[in-house]
């Protein structure tokens, strides 16, 4: 007989019962004398005590391969063993098996940190979701109740098909996947939107993560080199990153290089864990590093010290610039047929103004000029023209050192010796990370580096580079993401060619190259509105605009209020203003209302806007709390996929199923295609047919078909769907699923035909370390520029206007009000964005609650003791945190670390509701060649970094 | 899942160690989510008296002074049960407000779980293919006190020792969930849990502590060694 719950309430009987339920017989028999290969008999068992149990030795039922699909960035791409016993996995260990690429050069082994050592507590915690869960009660109560898969799904469904085929349609559908992008299963969510025609939230520009300092300079930000490939460095600049703090297993290839000979020199305004492993720290005020690069770039020319070749080569400094106007002069200056992408430099040997060579780097006999004044005639008569680098070279004089320490703070002899350095190392080498995009001025912070780089002619050779965004991905996924049809993947990718097939002809006819194509490939179909900017929608359709369009309140540059900007770069197509207005947010991968700055403003605009918010994870997130249903996500180690990683660890690694799920929680490949084909199914029930997409056209609503590939690939065959990934790419050496998921990892053979890691510019050779621009170096291939050269001179109207038409610092606004405290941030050594902020162990590691760090003199200046309750505040609002008084933060800074979960704070307000991060004006620049937007890159970003804010003890 | 059974008549007067294997089902059952079942005991009052009997029988004073009112409720609706159970035990604004993992109470959960499914092995068991819940939840817990007290009662009606259950029942109390239980009833308290939650604790406590009460008056002393003095086996 089967008990159920009411013969155990009611009683037996007299009857006594065995009903197991969460436990059952190893031998899968029944007790006593049942079928049975190994009936159990209970008088067989003698016990005495517990060490009974204990004297069996522990074995494993399997070992399996592993990693953590989170957002590490710079650190990420551990291979780790991961034990199971009883379908519980009980630790993790590295793995330490990667191939020593050289035999000269310090490896890999092993990659790993303190959270992902302890990932297999983590995901058993008290954060652990494990059912469905739909809201009761007000939202961002705390009150759920569980519900099936079936019915969330059917709601679910229900909710999107009502909205799509009403007037507002599938753009008021919006999803995030934050940092879960690319990957294998994990592109679903891209193709769930193809499938569906919903709108992701591009997400990287308002992280902060988009480099926009070197989108305008190099034309792109992905741009990295491998990390053992420091090795080859013999000077190492630590401007701007904390390696040490924040990448844990990449951080003793610094060492070693180190001993071997490398030079570490770190520039901060704190005395960072970075500054205690250097040679040399060199303190700079908070902002101000353009500053200070600038003041190096004007020693190095003054001095004669650059590197004349490689500025003239890769550069557009010997391109003419009108005097006139400063703008470049263009061949349509000179001839009415003439090109708007064709410049000119004066060529020293033939004493005449030609063009430059567009489609390769490489000069010839020619020997461009750096300084002097020409005159050319113009369609518009006589005109002076000069070039770049003269007018930067008399631009720079106002950065001369002993100007310079006024802005920046660095002595100048500390800035001329710094610049000698950098000109006369044979390799440097740069780690910036991800921090100074953060800051309001970062677009001039990175170009004054670049410019440092560029002069010294320190990028593209072995040992030398800037660390750009790191990013490196099975190719396959972007195809596999965007080809439509419900016929089999290799036709449906065959017509995807096809169809791109003519504009990859005419950008070939234009003389672009393989960089560049994929570029134009890849703004095209963002101009179609696949992702949205998470800054824009935020600005435009949630209501943000009061917050994030402040601007000119706190930049005494700005002659007009930010959304005068807005307007213009929206009417002429620089940047787009989608209008559908937000009823649906899935969130599937990130935790917005934890990482939109001032998420507090963020979440009483857009939740009464909302008809439905959904989150899916593994853990309850501030986004969970505040959703309508949560749906229990798969931990890392219980379910199949391929990880997007970097250069810098250049292995593709896998996630395996170790063990089933824990409770009802599902794959997230699972839940894309049970959400699709329940779509589906309800449609066809509810007799909806079909629905308009964001185009007008009319679709049908067999959206489980299309995705799967005609039911090629389903929630059933995962496995056989990342072979299909494997099958398909062509940059991880033709590996396939079984023999990677054996392994854990491959290195890849080639940074491969996706558009987010064509960047990388470079071949990776099996045993050499990998440079990043090898391919603009030594194949002379042209940048993916306007003037297809590293460039330096932005000749755009919002650059002019902003007077930033060459790098200039500026110093940091007072964004928050005129308060004296200068709030930075970054990374958090104990977490990885929130993921384990509140993890038992890590929390044991630090103070465990929002802390923000003040330095001893600023501290004892307002009676504060190390751990005192404070009174962070500014204009925008006010937070309550613990004081860590150290020796380590300058007079005038305060530095609250990375990623408190906002239920961890008294009134759930974290630092993160202190800034407003305006806009700059230059992040809204369009329509100028390489600046257009594009997935992840040259759209708004945040500006949280040197928020002004006051500290005050809470008695 | 319910996935093996059995049953066998018992006799008129059924035994502590029967009487203790229905209780464990039955507040096994308990503390499962919420159903129609559960609240159609709940209305009727059928949940209180079979538990305030069979307590009752054990001893009486497992009941003495508490109030068990709030085990019965004829306007029981079980919107309002799952909404509670849910806050309790499966998410709150930081997670879990009162996890049913012992280990989560207790030490540190992987040692609490090692030695739990070394219980479980000892004794030929293992966890449920598909099983929902981890070797320290209080129902994977209880499942196997109700076991213990079986083959105790069976073997008892048989003729046979019990001993090893006996002694196993008394250490894994004394070692699991008698460890962890009174910590998570007080978190239930602190939390102002609906007084059918929060008695169901209590009542729990006060069976594992007269069951162990009982087993080491017959047997000694559990050893208390912490857990943790062991090392983690997967080490």
């Amino acid at each position: 007989m089967t008990m159920t719950r009411r013969s155990f309430i009611k009683g037996m009987g007299g009857v006594l019962s065995l009903s197991l339920v969460q436990l059952s017989w190893k031998s899968g028999g029944l007790a006593h004398g049942a079928a049975s290969p190994t009936p159990f008999r209970y008088s067989q068992i003698s016990y005495d005590s517990f060490e009974d149990v204990y004297r069996k030795q522990w074995t494993w039922d399997s070992v399996s391969k592993g990693t953590h699909f989170v957002n590490c960035f710079y650190q990420r791409g551990c291979n780790w063993n991961v034990f199971v016993k009883n379908g519980i996995v009980w630790r993790e260990e590295q793995v330490g098996a990667y191939d020593q690429v050289d035999p000269k050069i310090p490896d890999y082994n092993p990659r790993g940190c303190q959270k992902g050592a302890c990932y297999s507590e983590r995901m058993y915690d008290e954060s652990r979701l494990r059912y469905p869960l739909k809201r009761v009660g007000e939202r961002g109560g705390g009150q759920w109740k569980r519900v099936s898969w079936d019915e969330a799904l059917n709601d679910i469904a229900d909710k999107m098909i009502d909205v799509m085929v009403s007037s507002d349609g599938p753009g008021s559908i919006m999803w995030e996947e934050g940092a879960v992008t690319g990957g294998g299963a994990g592109m679903a969510m891209a193709r769930t939107c193809l499938v569906l025609d919903t709108p992701v939230l591009d997400w990287n520009t308002e992280a902060g993560d988009h480099r926009p300092g070197m989108g305008a300079t190099l034309g792109k930000m992905t741009f990295c080199s491998s990390m053992d490939d420091v090795f080859h460095s013999d000077l190492i600049l630590i401007w701007g990153g904390n390696p040490i703090y924040t990448q844990i297993p990449n951080a003793h290839f610094i060492t070693e290089a180190r001993y071997n000979g490398a030079k570490v020199i770190t520039i901060a305004p704190d005395y960072s864990a970075s500054s205690i492993h250097a040679d040399q720290w060199i303190p700079v005020k908070v902002g101000c590093d353009a500053a200070l690069g600038l003041s190096m770039a004007h020693v190095m020319i003054e001095e004669g010290i650059y590197n004349r070749k490689f500025v003239q080569e890769q550069t557009d400094l010997p391109l003419l610039v009108r005097s006139d106007n400063g703008r470049f002069l263009r061949q349509i200056d000179m001839q009415a047929d003439g090109a708007e992408d064709l410049f000119y430099l004066y060529d020293s040997i033939g004493k005449q103004v030609v063009l430059a060579p567009q489609t390769t780097l490489a000069l010839g006999k020619l020997d461009p000029a750096l300084e002097g004044e020409f005159e050319v005639d113009s369609r518009s008569g006589k005109l002076k023209v000069t070039p770049v680098f003269a007018r930067l070279r008399a631009h720079l004089k106002q950065y001369v050192p002993e100007q310079a320490v006024k802005l920046c703070g660095t002595d100048p002899d500390t800035i001329r010796g710094l610049a000698r350095t950098l000109a006369r190392a044979r390799a440097a080498f740069c780690l910036p990370q991800s921090n100074l995009s953060k800051y309001y001025h970062a677009i001039g912070m990175e170009r004054a580096q670049l410019l440092c780089f560029a002069l010294a002619g320190q990028m593209g050779k072995k040992g030398a580079g800037y660390m750009g965004f790191a990013y490196l991905s099975v190719d396959s996924v972007d195809g596999l993401a965007v080809a439509t049809g419900q016929q089999e993947p290799k036709l449906a990718l065959a017509a995807l060619g096809l169809k791109m097939g003519p504009l990859i002809q005419q950008y070939m006819a234009k003389g672009y190259t393989f960089e560049m194509t994929i570029d134009e490939l890849s703004r095209n179909y963002y101009g179609h509105g696949a992702g949205q900017s998470s800054m824009l929608w935020l600005y435009h359709q949630v209501g943000m605009a009061d917050t994030y369009g402040r601007s000119a309140e706190w930049d005494p540059s700005m002659k007009r209020p930010l959304d005068s900007f807005m307007q213009e770069a929206v009417a002429k197509g620089w940047q787009f203003k989608r209008t559908h207005r937000p009823r649906i947010f899935i969130e599937a991968g990130g935790n917005v209302l934890r990482r939109f700055r001032s998420y507090d403003k963020v979440a009483e605009k857009l939740l009464p806007m909302l008809d439905l918010l959904v989150t899916i994870d593994w853990r309850m997130s501030n986004t969970a709390l505040n959703s309508d249903y949560v749906l229990p996500a798969a931990a890392w180690y219980e379910k199949d996929d391929i990880t997007w990683v970097t250069p810098l660890s250049p292995f593709s690694q896998v996630i395996t199923r170790a063990v089933e799920p824990l409770a009802e929680a599902k794959p997230d490949w699972e839940f894309y295609c049970l959400l699709l084909k329940t779509i589906q199914r309800r449609a066809s029930e509810r007799g909806i047919k079909e629905f308009k997409d964001r185009h007008g056209l009319t679709r049908p609503f067999d959206v489980y078909d299309e995705f799967t590939f005609g039911g090629r690939y389903t929630e059933k065959n995962a496995e056989e769907f990342l072979d299909l990934v494997l099958q398909f790419s062509t940059n991880v050496g033709g590996v396939d699923w079984k023999k990677i998921k054996e392994k854990g990892f491959q290195r890849f053979s080639s940074i491969g035909n996706s558009a987010g890691t064509v960047g990388n510019a470079t071949d990776i050779k099996e045993h050499e370390t990998i440079t990043a621009g090898l391919w603009h170096t030594e194949k002379k291939m042209p940048w993916p520029t306007l003037t297809r050269r590293m460039q330096f001179c932005i000749d755009h109207p919002f650059y002019e206007e902003q007077g930033e038409v060459l790098p200039v610092h500026k110093d940091p606004p007072r964004i928050g009000g005129n308060y004296p405290l200068q709030m930075t941030g970054g990374h958090t050594r104990w977490s990885i964005h929130a993921s384990w902020r509140d993890q038992k162990y890590m929390q044991r590691l630090n103070r465990g609650q929002p802390l923000v760090h003040i330095g001893v003199e600023d501290a004892a200046a307002r009676h504060i003791k190390d751990g005192d309750k404070v009174r962070l505040y500014n204009d925008i609002n006010s937070v309550e945190l613990m004081a860590k008084v150290v020796p380590s933060i300058r007079p005038g800074q305060v530095t609250v670390y990375h990623a408190w979960e906002p239920f961890m704070a008294k009134g759930r307000k974290t630092q993160v509701t202190l800034t407003p991060s305006p806009i700059n004006p230059l992040q809204l620049v369009g329509g100028y060649f390489h600046i257009q937007p594009r997935f992840a890159e040259f759209t708004p970003g945040p500006s949280d970094r040197a928020t002004r804010v006051e500290l005050e003890k809470i008695h | 899942m319910k996935q093996t059974a059995r049953a066998a008549p018992i006799g008129a007067a059924p035994s502590a160690p029967a009487i203790a294997s229905y209780l464990y089902g039955l507040f096994g059952e308990c503390f499962g989510y919420p159903d129609e079942e559960l609240v159609l005991a709940v209305q009727s009052g059928d949940l209180r008296r079979t538990l305030d009997q069979q307590l009752s029988t054990l001893d009486p004073a497992l009941t003495a002074g508490l109030d068990l009112s709030g085990l019965s409720d004829q306007a029981a609706d079980l919107e309002t049960l799952a909404v509670e159970y849910t806050r309790l035990f499966d998410a709150n604004d930081r997670g879990t407000a009162c996890s049913l993992n012992g280990g989560l109470h207790f030490g540190s959960q992987m040692k609490v779980m090692e030695e739990a499914v070394r219980f479980y092995d000892y004794f030929e068991l293992t966890l449920t293919e598909g099983n929902k819940e981890l070797p320290d939840h209080l129902s994977t817990q209880l499942n196997f006190l109700h076991f213990l007290s079986y083959a105790e009662a069976d073997l008892q009606r048989s003729g046979e020792s019990p001993l090893a259950y006996q002694r196993a029942r008394r250490d894994f109390i004394a070692r699991q969930p008698g460890r962890w239980l009174p910590s998570m009833a007080e978190k239930l308290a602190a939390l102002n849990a609906a007084p059918f939650f929060h008695l169901l604790s209590v009542l729990l406590v006060r069976l594992l502590k007269h069951e162990q009460s009982r087993l080491e008056c017959l047997h000694g002393a559990a050893s208390l060694e912490p857990v943790t003095n062991y090392c983690f086996s997967g080490l």
